[in-house]
């Protein structure tokens, strides 16, 4: 970087500082990816469902509706493959759904808190392929990608230390070229 | 992965001149390739990483240790949370300032952080440190308002410090087959300011998150081993600029600066007088955050894992002449193939060992391009430690992990050695001279390792 070039921008940035707060607004949901059709759901209504504590009374969710999942105390919580994230469980909260994916393809998982998120097929776990999130921003949080198999699969959440999680699952586009990564 | 991602850089040094291919031939006769020396025993370190969610340790652990290693992992994962959170136990003391609430989100598994993809808000895994000169040096001091670390978290009720935005400029160039490069130069800027300016003589050090992979064995090398006319300055075994002398002293600095927790090493938050808030919560708050137990299981995990190498299905086998090659452009005056250890406990009978990491640990001026800023916008001379190469393979084969150097800039290993200059620039010329068939040899090389 050129010094005058430094210099312009930090002299900018100290005389205007509240349109630099301004700015510093506008940087808070960004997401590497176009991530439009999820902050659009995540802006309409949540139908209200208490996640599984174990596989066999799990709700099913469906793709393209907002949820907000009532989670369990992890402890009281019996997935169906280990987490894939080792964690301390001090305070988590977990539970687990079921998803059924009537045609292959790539699929996003969005939360609106920093859960780790599996998606299970039997007794394996499914390798996420990408993900991006905004940790100044809730609508969403956290987006992972998926391949996923078509057929009846299962989400499972686990980490994090809220009793809820709103949470949607869409068809993802074909690239998430986007600007930046997101955190 | 939910998660950053995989490590090392390239970078070269000038032993060799000109015709690096010509020398190819002699090197290979002379020295049956660059790991010979210093003696021919199988370097440790190195294991193949079957599920990258489940890093292996670099030896052998017993029942206890393999517990230590397994809760220091769950600590290394856990997202801490803000003191009062219920029911939090062991993760409560986030804050009140951070970057991170867990030290997975920037090295993910073990691994180098996930650089930018484009311009915008800086990722999680690059942080902007801070650091006063004092006369034409930097001192131990971070800015007087912001500290150490540009925190751009902060817990309820308390203000983050602001944003890091990059933004790229283009630098062109080509080959001397006339195949062309696009290089991006970051240029920074911190905005949404909310204690006042920084100094103007602050130094602004964006950094990607390191691999952690094999440093218990880059801690355990002592004592001088250099092979090479740049000898470089010594300096600490850890961070880009060798700022750190331990795991201990990384480890407890990153929980400090970055993540706002407090440990028996490291007993203070980095709120600085300008952020009252942050230094009332911080002097209310238990001491120290991270639970000893937790902290001691955590520096095992870390001095433990593994240096991921191949796996056995799909291993990458460099081409005949690769690492002679590699040798003959120069790489190896910094990046040393061997090196030697003294382990605290016997591995196999030896405590004496020989680890593989590419790196002499010393630190290289590698050109103005590279160096630093002050906030007013003068260039800070700049000294980089050797990055170590072991691993790379793993990062090449992670599309996720496609960024290399201190900050990112870099979006593949051929754009790493472009950036090389300094100690490095007839290394990186000679580079340059090689044809495509060439320039895929050498990645092969790097991709095996």
């Amino acid at each position: 970087m050129g010094s005058r070039g430094m210099l312009a921008v930090v002299a900018l940035v100290q005389l205007l500082g509240s349109a630099a707060l301004q700015a510093a607004d506008a940087v808070s949901c960004q997401f590497a990816w176009d991530v439009s059709h999820e902050q659009a759901l995540f802006n309409g209504a949540a139908q209200t469902v208490a996640a599984g504590r174990a596989v066999s009374a799990a709700p099913q969710l469906e793709p393209n509706q907002l949820y907000e999942l009532a989670l369990a105390p992890q402890e009281q919580v019996t997935f169906a493959v280990a987490p894939g994230k080792k964690m301390l469980s001090d305070g988590a909260y977990g539970g687990v759904t079921h998803v059924h994916i009537t045609q292959a393809g790539s699929y996003r998982v969005s939360l609106s808190a920093p859960f780790w998120i599996d998606l299970a097929s039997g007794d394996k776990l499914i390798t996420s392929g990408d993900f991006t999130g905004s940790s100044h921003c809730d609508t969403p949080r956290k987006i992972v990608q998926f391949a996923l198999p078509a057929g009846d699969l299962v989400l499972q959440l686990s980490g994090a230390t809220s009793a809820q999680v709103r949470v949607t699952i869409t068809s993802a586009p074909t690239s998430n070229a986007g600007t930046n990564a997101g955190h | 992965m939910q998660g950053p991602t995989p490590d090392t850089e390239a970078r070269a040094a000038a032993v060799f001149p000109r015709a690096a291919t010509a020398l190819v031939a002699l090197v290979a006769a002379l020295t049956s390739a660059v790991g010979a020396a210093p003696n021919a025993a199988a370097p440790i370190g190195g294991a193949p990483f079957v599920s990258p969610g489940d890093p292996p340790a670099w030896r052998p652990l017993s029942p206890a240790e393999q517990q230590l290693f397994d809760l220091g992992h769950a600590v290394f994962n856990t997202p801490f949370v803000p003191k009062g959170t219920p029911g939090a136990g062991r993760r409560s003391g986030l804050g009140p300032l951070f970057n991170a609430a867990a030290c997975d989100e920037c090295h993910n598994e073990g691994a180098h952080g996930r650089g930018p993809q484009g311009e915008g808000p800086a990722p999680a895994a690059l942080v902007m440190e801070l650091q006063t000169m004092v006369g034409t040096e930097r001192s131990e001091a971070g800015d007087p308002s912001y500290g150490h670390v540009f925190n751009t978290h902060a817990v309820a009720g308390v203000a983050a410090e602001g944003d890091v935005l990059i933004h790229y400029s283009s630098r062109d160039g080509h080959y001397a087959d006339g195949t062309r490069w696009n290089l991006r130069e970051p240029r920074y800027e911190l905005s949404g300011l909310h204690y006042g300016p920084l100094e103007p003589m602050t130094v602004l050090e964006p950094r990607i998150a390191p691999t952690l992979f094999g440093l218990g064995l880059l801690e355990a090398v002592s004592g001088p081993q250099m092979h090479s006319p740049l000898a470089g300055a010594e300096a600490g075994h850890f961070n880009w600029q060798g700022t750190a002398h331990s795991i201990v002293e990384q480890t407890t600095r990153a929980f400090s600066r970055e993540m706002g927790l407090t440990t028996s090493v490291l007993p203070r938050d980095d709120c600085t007088l300008t952020q009252v808030v942050c230094g009332q919560l911080s002097a209310a708050a238990r001491v120290p955050e991270v639970q000893e137990e937790l902290l001691q299981a955590l520096l095992d995990f870390v001095h433990w894992v593994a240096v991921p190498t191949p796996l056995p299905t799909g291993a990458m086998v460099p081409p005949r002449g690769s690492a002679e090659l590699f040798a003959a452009l120069g790489c190896v005056a910094c990046h040393q193939s061997r090196l030697q250890v003294t382990l605290d406990a016997p591995l196999e009978g030896r405590r004496e060992q020989v680890i593989a990491p590419y790196t002499d640990l010393r630190l290289h001026d590698l050109g103005r391009a590279l160096d630093d800023m002050t906030v007013a916008g003068q260039p800070v001379p700049s000294r980089w430690r050797t990055a170590p190469l072991w691993g790379l393979g793993y990062r090449m084969r992670h599309p996720l992990a496609q960024t290399f150097l201190h900050d990112g800039r870099a979006r593949s290993v051929e754009e790493a050695i472009l950036w090389h200059e300094g100690e490095a620039l007839r290394a990186r010329e000679a580079y340059i001279k090689l044809n495509a068939a060439e320039r895929e040899k050498l990645m092969q090389f790097l991709s095996s390792l």
